[in-house]
Order: structure tokens, then sequence, then C-alpha cells
């Protein structure tokens, strides 16, 4: 059964899932949609391995607090 | 040929006054088919287009319009619209009334598509409740206006070839093969006009699994001989099952078979 690449649901009728639970109506619209959701998915990976990173460096709380606001910036940046 | 003279129109002609249907309608099966839907949608709106009818002494005979008036009657509504034309031959009322019925068309696809979509911009509320409430204003069931909104994503080159060309079905699931890729859905679409059933059927099923072929490669492989077909035989209980499923999924047995085969070698293939 296909997966939506965006919610990664099945769906037996992936073109109805897509019109009707993301309001997709052209194929413009759902690379857009598409390239968003990708964007997220890498954001949230790399915002993991960057914790991971932290905790392995074993830094102080207020360390830890200035990293993730510093991380959050450049990212918000991009 | 006979003329048709119009008698007069009267807004609420009573239904008690309507004797029956006349000879001359030709619509003499399937009166009954989709006769909910029209309720409902005269529920809503009311009759929007008036009956004809033909006197016969103090009363009235339907020549057209017999499943409005069938509609109307099982509603329990006292009148209905009704133009009156003056009496004619049983072979002119024929001509009449096949004229009505044969002339009629089924309202274009492209005019479908934009009517849903419309409603669907313009109806509030959750994305499912648009749709039911589309569902019961045009009085047809959800699932149907679900897809007519989904035949949107269809490219608009492919929906212009519906339905002289390519019915509404080959078109949706030629743009659902091969999403997003517009020139390939519409490059596809044209090859599959001249392809018989089980040909697009093996094209779709290839283009599905290599995404890279290009449309004339899916055509000629398509078009070479298929395999041998594999007979299964199982017990009652597996069939029960799987059909059971099937049904959940809204598909086909053999369908749902093709599915768990072609699963079973992608893991196997560790794809």
């Amino acid at each position: 059964m296909p997966i939506c690449p965006m919610c990664k649901k099945q769906n037996q009728d992936l073109l109805k899932h897509l019109r009707i639970s993301h309001d997709i109506t052209d194929p413009e619209q759902y690379q857009i949609q598409l390239s968003n959701v990708e964007k997220s998915e890498r954001n949230q990976h790399e915002f993991s391995d960057f914790v991971s990173q932290l905790k392995g460096q074993k830094v102080s709380g207020e360390q830890y607090r200035e990293a993730v606001a510093k991380w959050f910036k450049e990212h918000s940046e991009e | 040929m006979e003329e048709i003279v119009i008698h007069g129109f009267k807004p609420d002609l009573p239904m008690s006054l309507i004797e029956r249907v006349a000879e001359g309608n030709v619509r003499q099966s399937q009166q009954r088919a989709g006769l909910e839907a029209l309720k409902k949608s005269i529920e809503n709106f009311g009759l929007i287009q008036p009956i004809v009818v033909i006197p016969k002494g103090k009363l009235y005979r339907v020549l057209v319009g017999q499943r409005r008036f069938l509609a109307c009657q099982s509603l329990g509504r006292p009148t209905i619209p009704a133009i009156i034309i003056k009496p004619m031959s049983l072979t002119g009322q024929r001509i009449v009334s096949f004229g009505e019925n044969i002339q009629r068309r089924k309202l274009p696809y492209d005019d479908t598509i934009a009517v849903c979509d419309e409603l669907y911009k313009q109806t509030k509320g959750s994305k499912f409740q648009r749709v039911e409430k589309i569902a019961k204003s045009l009085g047809i069931h959800p699932n149907t206006v679900a897809k007519y909104l989904s035949y949107k994503l269809v490219p608009s080159e492919v929906q212009e070839m519906v339905p002289d060309k390519l019915s509404a079905d080959r078109a949706y699931r030629i743009t659902t093969a091969f999403w997003p890729n517009t020139k390939k859905i519409i490059t596809i679409a044209k090859y599959a006009t001249q392809l018989r059933k089980p040909e697009l059927d093996r094209l779709l099923d290839i283009g599905k699994k290599n995404s890279e072929a290009t449309p004339e490669d899916l055509v000629a492989e398509a078009k070479k001989p298929p395999p041998p077909p594999i007979v299964l035989s199982i017990d009652r209980e597996s069939y029960n099952q799987l059909t059971e499923i099937a049904a959940k999924r809204k598909m086909g047995v053999t369908d749902l078979v093709k599915n768990i085969i072609e699963d079973f070698l992608k893991e196997e293939s560790g794809a």
C-alpha cells in the first residue's frame, strides 16, 4: 500500500489522501509542501544528533541551554 | 413531424390530478435508479425543472420527468410544477420523450471537478465535514465527492482527454502511478489511448516499480506477452480472511494477493 511521503501514513488511494488530508491541488504545491516536510525532518534529525553530542560532552545546564539557543538561532536563519 | 403546443404552466399542479405516466414516455426501465439522490436534491433545493404533462380528460399524464414525478410522490409533495402541452399522437409523445432523454448529457468531467472544487473552497468546517456537507447538498455519497475532489490532481491536459479519448478511471490511475511527474503522466495518458486494459494494467504495475523507466520503455514492456498466470488453491478459511481484509481495504482479493506477493518480493530483495 502506498505511503504518504508527507505524513508517512499508509493509504490505499494516495491522490485522495493528498487532496483531502493535505489540501494539495497541483504537483507544484505538492513539491513545495514536500520539501518543507523534508526540511523539517532534516532539522529534527540534526537537532537530535546535536543533543546526543552535547550529552556526550557532559556540559553544564547553562552551557547546554546556550548551545541549544545558538543552534536554533543558526538554523532559523537558514 | 408533429409540433409541441404548450397549453400552459402550473407552478403547483396537484399531484392528485396526475393519473399516471403517459403511454408515450419511453423510460420504461430503471425509473427508480438514483431516485434517492434525486429525492435528497429535491428536499434540499426543491424541484428546479418542471415536468411535462398531457391532459387526459380532467386528469394529466406525465410525458417528461417521470423520475422527478416519482421522487415528489415518494416525498409526499402535494403539488409539482408542470408544463402542460396539448394532446398529441402516441408517436409524437414517444419522439418528444425520447428526445428529452437521449439529448440529456452527463455533466462533463472537467465541469464536475470544477463544481466540487469550488464548493469545497466555499464550505466551512474540517476537511471531512466539508466533504460530508457537499455530499449532503448534492445528494451523492461522500466517497464520490472525495473522488471528484481528487480528480483535481489529474493534469489539465489529461482532464481534457476525458471522456472521449480516455476514461476518468484510466486518467486517475495513470496520475496515481506517476504522481507528481506531470510530463510523464501526460505522455503515458497519450499512449494509453492505444493500449488495451491488460496492457495498461501491466504498464502501471511496471511503472510503479521502475520510476526511472521512460514512457516508451514502459509501453514496449507492457505490450510484451504477459507471464503465465498463477493459479492458487487455498482453504476456505484463508479465502474468507483475505476477502475480509480486501473489503476493509476497499480492494479486490486478486489485487490484495498481488500486493502481498509484491511486498514479500521487496522484503526478500532487501528493497
